[in-house]
This record gives structure tokens, sequence and C-alpha cells, in this order.
């Protein structure tokens, strides 16, 4: 086992059960993340990203189930722990982040409270948790923090209490942080300081993050490598270098010509054509055959399987390119 | 809402099949009340006065030798017509105030909130009582005094609704290709709010009934001889030791009915609007 | 003096009551004394955070709210003071298109009844009324056969085109557009910019297009506007705003936008610390001095206006002429 490895997800498959229907929302994915790295998993709405975030912290919910697959954590398979063993690593091993931080936040205690409260569950005294929560918050540049930690979630803005999420999780030093779409609900100015403080946690704390997002802009900005999801399968992953500069699959190559960066006089922008994936309703063969400007007979008939085309870059499709 | 499935979840749902059932049973009691009943409810004869239920007379006969058991069987028919007025009266008066109030907001919320809370909080019998005291007994004041004091929970319910659909861009939508106010209340912001009043009006039907029969008990409804269950039941407490079939069935058909309401409403409220539940 | 849309010095305030005991009266600045005109045939795009008064705009042209100083004018005509025939008519020039596909329709109404609503309102015949519908829907791309549909049982692409079929339904002249990519998918976000773009061309429709999204801004739009704490910053044709962009906020929003490519990431950025303050109290002077890294003095004072620095290029910042942002723009 590599020395460097934080986490390996084999062939996992989680399902909502309706009824009587089973709609796979993650189709036996395989990814891993090393240690003090940022991996990004990127993918619009059905592809079954968010989902994958919650399987890792074994968080998901009836009417969803985990079917099949292993999480290997350090070395041990989470999916095999009981479920008293399981919160253990949770928060204190790997910690994670929303997408709306006041679905974290107590609305009727003070921040520093809380924040000093998942401290103490490391055994550490109250006094000292809190002097810990004050250097936390400086660190992660929350101005004011002597004041800040007297404040209620809703007396501070949708930034800062991003910033208190970040606190709260990185408090009790977790070796993985999952960061579901964390930076959609902010302002763009207050984004880009958000995704300096998940480097400086990368480089600083060395803890790795698994960053969800819909957005190849924050892929660019923080990612070492990059998985893109579609319908459920992860069709692309590799070093975010390689996958912009030579995406092989033309999900990947799309989307992100799909950037509006250019203005109108230069040209209309690039589209796929089409509609998002619908789970209950997937095309034979490759799910992106009916989008795909590169379609070939055989995408119609098997679903394509993941092939290394370069060290550390694999890719999910029956047309090589040269 | 697809149509086929909503059907599907009304079925199984045992609450409000039984309920739909009970339902059933009264509409085509009262509908067909004259074939039913083997009598009318008014023939009197008087040699039969006070018999024990027996194969002629079901239900037993009462003082002047009327039959019990069609009596009662008449009676769902004033029970339920007075029921179904009170209710789509409270409903009329209460949507609307709670439909302007949500919509404008303001003065005229603080005055439909006034009133709201004014009624909301006295006793409705003896708010119908003081009344139905003031314009007379009969079975029309009966049903306005009622009314007029159950309408609260329909303000209060579809005020909310309203308020926090006005914000919705479609409502903005429609007022920038022109729609006018009444308009958006009315084909905009009530079609939303339906499934809610439905819920509220069938659990209110029970309640009116038990409202107009508690009056009716106190002889300020229907005068005699209208076989009004509660005047019924009234008549009957004078015999209660010799004849108590005459209050008890009645009474017992009060109790199926306003049993048999709940449960519909309530199985309504499950399927349609669980958030009504508080 | 009849451009298309004029805005003068238009300033919208909320008024807040707080406290139980005594009551302190705030008022929320959310439009500040906004100017600008907004030619015919152009789009015209405003940006802003959260909190800028770029929404409160949108409300206001639309007449949903009225203005607590001065006006806008719509072809001359004051659009805040109007009898009711010339309002109706005015609503038929002015269409809207939201953020959210999903609440932007009737759940109760079919497809096809939100479309013949407005057509109805405004007194088409049914026959004219059949056919001006499947006529719009086709230059929206959205199918027939969907209009029997409830909007819950469609995409949000979907449901978007038919949130701007019913805003072009009326051959409006003037469009606004409240962040109308914003809730949609990336793949179906270029669809529908290019959609907006074909219909432009073909009906000659005005657009003010609002969004937080610089990119979409820039591809879309002739002219922009760039709003904070409820003024305007920054207005000019989209080249020499971005090429040239002379206010610090501006500059800290190109460099904060997130980069098309991992090789920009060392790229130097322009940070503006912390974050903006309360509508309630803003500051005194020029709104950026919380934040902005350049401030001196004068700044604290004296709010400055905006002023031509080139032709079709104003900026509202004492020291634009000096300031030298070349390392941040490319």
């Amino acid at each position: 086992m590599n020395g460097n490895r934080l986490l390996t997800v084999n062939n996992l498959s989680v399902s909502y059960v309706m009824k009587k229907d089973a709609i796979k929302a993650v189709d036996n994915i395989n990814f891993h993340i090393d240690k003090k790295e940022i991996l990004a998993l990127v993918g619009e709405s059905g592809s079954g990203k968010s989902t994958t975030a919650k399987a890792l912290m074994r968080l998901v919910n009836q009417p969803g189930r985990i079917d099949s697959g292993e999480i290997i954590f350090l070395d041990q398979d989470l999916l095999k722990l009981k479920e008293k063993d399981m919160s253990k690593v949770r928060g204190k091993e790997i910690g994670m982040i929303f997408q709306n931080p006041l679905d974290s936040l107590n609305p009727v205690y003070k921040v520093g409270a809380q924040v000093a409260e998942a401290i103490t569950l490391d055994k550490i005294p109250r006094q000292e948790a809190f002097k810990k929560v004050i250097d936390i918050f400086n660190d992660i540049k929350i101005s004011d923090a002597g004041v800040r930690v007297e404040s209620y979630p809703h007396e501070l803005s949708g930034g800062m209490r991003q910033r208190v999420m970040i606190g709260m999780m990185i408090s009790r030093s977790p070796k993985l942080i999952i960061a579901d779409e964390p930076t959609t609900a902010l302002d763009v100015t207050i984004q880009a300081q958000i995704l300096e403080l998940m480097k400086n946690l990368r480089d600083e704390y060395e803890t790795s993050i698994l960053v969800i997002t819909h957005d190849f802009g924050i892929v660019a900005e923080v990612a070492d490598r990059v998985g893109v999801m579609y319908a459920g399968e992860i069709v692309e992953i590799g070093d975010v270098f390689t996958i912009f500069e030579n995406p092989e699959h033309p999900y990947t190559g799309l989307l992100i010509k799909s950037l509006p960066r250019i203005t109108k006089k230069e040209g209309r922008l690039q589209v796929i054509e089409g509609n998002v994936a619908n789970l209950a309703d997937l095309p034979e063969g490759c799910r992106f055959s009916d989008r795909c400007p590169f379609v070939m007979e055989i995408c119609h008939k098997e679903n394509p399987r993941m092939t290394e085309r370069a060290p550390g870059h694999f890719c999910a499709c029956h047309r090589k390119v040269k | 809402m697809n149509k086929s499935n909503l059907f599907k979840e009304f079925i199984r749902n045992k609450t409000f099949m039984l309920g739909f059932v009970i339902f059933l049973s009264i509409i085509l009691l009262a509908a067909f009340a004259d074939n039913i009943a083997p009598f009318s409810y008014d023939e009197m004869n008087v040699q039969n006065k006070l018999l024990s239920p027996n194969e002629k007379y079901r239900f037993g006969t009462d003082q002047y030798g009327r039959d019990i058991l069609s009596r009662v069987i008449h009676g769902s028919r004033i029970a339920l017509k007075v029921g179904l007025i009170v209710v789509a009266i409270e409903t009329v008066i209460g949507v609307s105030l709670g439909l302007v109030a949500g919509y404008y907001g303001g003065k005229l919320e603080r005055m439909v909130l006034f009133f709201t809370d004014l009624t909301w909080s006295l006793p409705p019998i003896i708010m119908a009582l003081a009344i139905v005291t003031m314009l007379g007994p009969s079975l029309n004041n009966v049903i306005i005094a009622i009314a007029v004091v159950s309408w609260a929970q329909f303000t209060r319910v579809v005020r909310v609704k309203t308020q926090a659909i006005k914000s919705l861009p479609y409502i903005e939508a429609a007022r920038a290709f022109g729609e006018n106010d009444l308009n958006i209340m009315a084909r905009y912001i009530l079609p939303n709010v339906l499934s809610s009043i439905i819920v509220l009006s069938t659990l209110a039907l029970p309640t009116a009934i038990l409202s107009t029969t508690s009056l009716g008990f106190l002889g300020l409804g229907s005068q005699p001889p209208d076989p009004d269950w509660g005047l019924i039941l009234k008549e009957g407490i004078a015999f209660i030791n010799q004849a108590p079939w005459i209050s008890i069935f009645p009474g017992l058909a009060i109790v199926y009915t306003v049993l048999g309401f709940n449960l519909l409403g309530e199985g309504l409220r499950d399927i349609m609007d669980p958030r009504l539940k508080a | 003096m009849n451009t298309f849309i004029n805005i003068d010095n238009l300033k919208k305030y909320y008024f807040i009551d707080k406290g139980i005991i005594k009551k302190k009266s705030y008022s929320v600045k959310a439009v500040d004394g906004i100017s600008l005109t907004i030619n015919k045939g152009e789009t015209f795009g405003l940006v802003g955070e959260s909190g800028s008064g770029k929404s409160t705009i949108a409300r206001l042209l639309l007449n949903f709210t009225k203005p607590t100083e001065n006006s806008i004018y719509f072809e001359g005509i004051n659009i805040f003071e109007n009898d009711k025939q010339t309002m109706k008519n005015l609503r038929k020039k002015i269409g809207i298109v939201f953020q959210d596909p999903a609440s932007s329709l009737n759940p109760r109404s079919t497809i096809y009844e939100s479309l013949r609503r407005p057509l109805e309102i405004n007194g088409v015949s049914s026959k004219e009324t059949d056919e001006l519908i499947k006529q719009t829907i086709g230059l929206v791309n959205f199918g027939e056969e969907l209009l029997t549909r409830y909007p819950h049982q469609l995409s949000g692409g979907q449901q978007q085109r038919v949130s701007i079929a019913r805003s072009i339904i009326l051959n409006p002249e003037f469009l606004v557009l409240d962040e109308p990519t914003s809730a949609l998918d990336v793949s179906v976000q270029s669809q529908i910019l290019n959609l907006l773009l074909d219909i432009q061309k073909k009906k000659d429709i005005t657009y003010l297009f609002i969004s937080h999204n610089l990119s979409v801004v820039r591809y879309i739009s002739d002219r922009i506007g760039v709003m904070y704490l409820g003024q305007l910053m920054e207005v000019g044709s989209v080249d020499k705003v971005y090429r040239n962009a002379r206010h610090p906020y501006t500059v800290g929003l190109l460099t904060s936008e997130p980069i098309y490519h991992p090789k920009d990431r060392g790229r130097e950025k322009l940070v503006l610390d912390g974050e903006p303050p309360s509508l309630m109290n803003p500051p005194i002077g020029c709104r950026l001095t919380t934040r902005c890294p350049y401030k001196k003095e004068i700044c604290d004072e004296e709010n400055p206006e905006l002023r031509y620095i080139e032709q079709d290029h104003m900026v509202a910042c004492h020291f634009a002429d000096e300031l030298d942002f070349s390392k941040y723009l490319d």
C-alpha cells in the first residue's frame, strides 16, 4: 500500500429506492486521494457527486442506501465499521463542510462555544479549548477573533460563517475534509478568500481536501487532481493540468469549452446538446451517447470502461484520442 | 401531482377509506331518506308511545309514538345540510379574509388579524349562544352563528400561505404582464392553497355538525317537530329513565357522523397537506 | 433627451424600525444614487455581488416597488407617475426573466396556460393566441408536445425556456433578466445564453442582464455597470471596462473570479480584505473605503462621482487616473 495514500474508494455504488424502482445515483466508481492533496469531483446535477460525498461519511439517509464497495481510509474499510466506530471517525479523522453553513451551526449557541465543544471531544479541558478556538480563528483569518467567538451564527455574514465552519472542522485536525459546494452561496470576492484558505489548509495543516463542485473555475483554482462525473459514473480522472490541457472524454472537453470566456463578437458559446441525464431514463451503452458529438456505433451498445491513457490519467470512452 | 398515483394513495390510507365509507353512508341515507325510513318523521301514533326497540319500531318510539329510526334517518338530511352550509360560509369568509390580509399586508392585514384573534380566542359555543340569543332561535340563525365564529382557522392558514406565495417569481411575472390584484389572488394564489383549504373544510364539518347539534340540544336551533338530532336528544332527556332509546340513538348517530367526518378529514390531511398537523 | 431608458440619480431606501422599548429607525440604502442610460438595441450588463442593489434596480424597473427619490424614464415617460392605461401599455413593453426557473411558473397551470394568460389579458384573440404560442415556443426551442405538461415535469433548462417564452410573447421592447442562468447547470447555461442572443437579433429587444458572474456578463453585454453597496463604481463598454478596468473594486472582482486554466493560478490578485459593510451603515465617503488597498484620507471624506476617463468609460474613484492596474489585467 502506497505510504502516501489516504483514501481509496473501490467499486462504490449508491442507490435511492422509491417504492419499486431503485435509481443508481452512484454506479461503481473508483478513485483515491493521497495525503496533502486536493481532489475535485466535478459534475452537474444528477452526476452523483454529492451522494459520493455523503457516502464517504456514511451519511446516506433513507431512501438512499450504499449497495456495494469499499471505502478504505488509511487501513480501515469505513463501510465495515460499526456505527459507533464510524461516529468516532467523523469529525476527528474526516470533516465535512456544507454549502450552507447555517445547516451545521446551531443558531442558539455562540460560535466560539460550538467550536470549543468540538475540541473538547478530544478530552481537552474547556479553558484550553477556548484558547485554541481563538488561535484557530486567527489562523484562518477571522478578523477580531476575540469578538467573533461571542457572536451567534445569524450575526455573521455568509463568508464568516463558512470560515467558522471550517474552523470547527479543522479544530480536531482531521486528515481529510470533504467540502460539498463550499462556496456556491458566497460572493465572488469571498469565494476567492475561502479558496485561498483551502490551499493553506492543505499546505500548513497538511489536510487533504475533497472538493465537490459544478464549477470548473474552482477546479482550476485549487485542485491538484480532478474527477469528472456524469450520470453516476466517473468518466475521467487525472491531474488538473492534464485534464485541462488534454481532456480525453468529450464531456470534459465540452464542459471546459462551454465556460464563457469570450465576448459575443468573438462567436457563439460551445454548447452541449440535449438535457442533463435523467437517471431514471438512461440511454443504452454509454450514458453520454445521446449528447456526444463523437458518438460511434459501439457507444450505443457498450458502456465503456475506465482505461489508463497516461500515468495517473484515466478515461472511460470508446474513442481513443491519438 | 400525478393523478393516478394520488388515487392510489387515497385508497391505501385506511383512515381516509373508513371516513369515506361513513361519509358515503350518511349521504346515501340523506339522499334516500324517504325510501329507507319505514315511517315519516312526524307520523304520530299515540297508542304506540314510548315503546322499546322492537321489530316494527327498530329504534323504539318517543312520547308521541313517532318512530325513532325514521326520525334519525331523516335527521341526517338536516345534519348534512347544516354542516355543509356552515362550512361553506366559514370557508368563503375565512379564505377571502386570509387572501386579502396576506396579499395586501399593512393596515388591512392588521384589521383582519384583530378580528381573527378576537374570534379565535373567545370560546365559540358561548359566542354562538350569544348570537342566537340575539337573533332568536331557529336553524338558520344557528347556521349563521356557528359560521361567524369559526372562520378564523381558514384565515390563519391562508394568510400565511399567501404571504409565502406572493413573493414568488411567478406572481411577479404575472404582475409584469398586467394581471390585477384580484386575478392574482383568485387565479394564482388560491389554486395553490386549495389543498389546504379542502383539508380544513373537511375537518371543519364534524365540528360544525357537533356545534349545531349542541345548540339544537339547547333548543336554540331547529324547532319541533323537525328531526334534528340535537333536538331529538333533548326531547329524550325528559324520558331518560323510562325510554333511554329516544336520546341514545340520535346520540349514536351524532357520534357516528362526527367520527366519520373526522377520519375523512384526517386521511385527506395526511395525504394532501401533512404540514397542517399542528 | 430621449434615450431608451434613463435612470437619473435613483434612490431606494427601505426603512426599518428596530427595538421594542426605544424605537430606532434605520434606512437600508439599497440603491443610493444610480444614474445610467441604456440605449435601444443594446445589452447592458449589471454586475455586482449580494447587497449591491442590482436586484432592487430590476424591481424598480418593473414598477414592483416605488423609488424613494427620483425616477426612471422609459422612452421619455416616467414609469412611476402614470394612469392605469399608460401603465398597462408600459407593461406590455417591458418583460422580466427570473433566476429560479422552478418558481417562475405557476405550479398549478400547464405550460400552455402560462403562455396563454398574458395574451388573454392583453386582448389577443383565441385564434391568434394559439399561433402566437406555437411561434414563440419555436423561438425558444421548446417542444410543442410539452405544452400540456406542468412545470414540475420539466427540467430546469426547459422551465427557463418557458419563462423566456412568456417574457417575449407580448413582443416587449425591453427585457430585464435577473440572473437568468445562475440556477442552471453549466451545459444548459450556454444553450440559454446563445438562445438569448438569437432572440435579441430576431426580435430587436433591449436587454438589461443582471448577474454576479463576470464571464457571463462579458459574453453577452455591450456595455456594463459595476455596482457595489447601492452605487455604481464603473460604467462603460465591455471592452474598455474589462481590458482597462480603472476601479479597484472592478479589478478586485476580475482577479477574484475563478480562472479558466490552472496555469493562471499564480496571477496577481487585487485583494479586497474583509467583507462589505452593512447597507444600514455604509461609509460616508467612498463605499469601498473599508476594503480598498489604495484608500487615502479624501476617500473617507468625499464620495467620488462617476466621471469620464475616456470615451464610453466612467469611473467613480478619486485616483482613477493615477492607479496602474496593468499587472492585474493580463
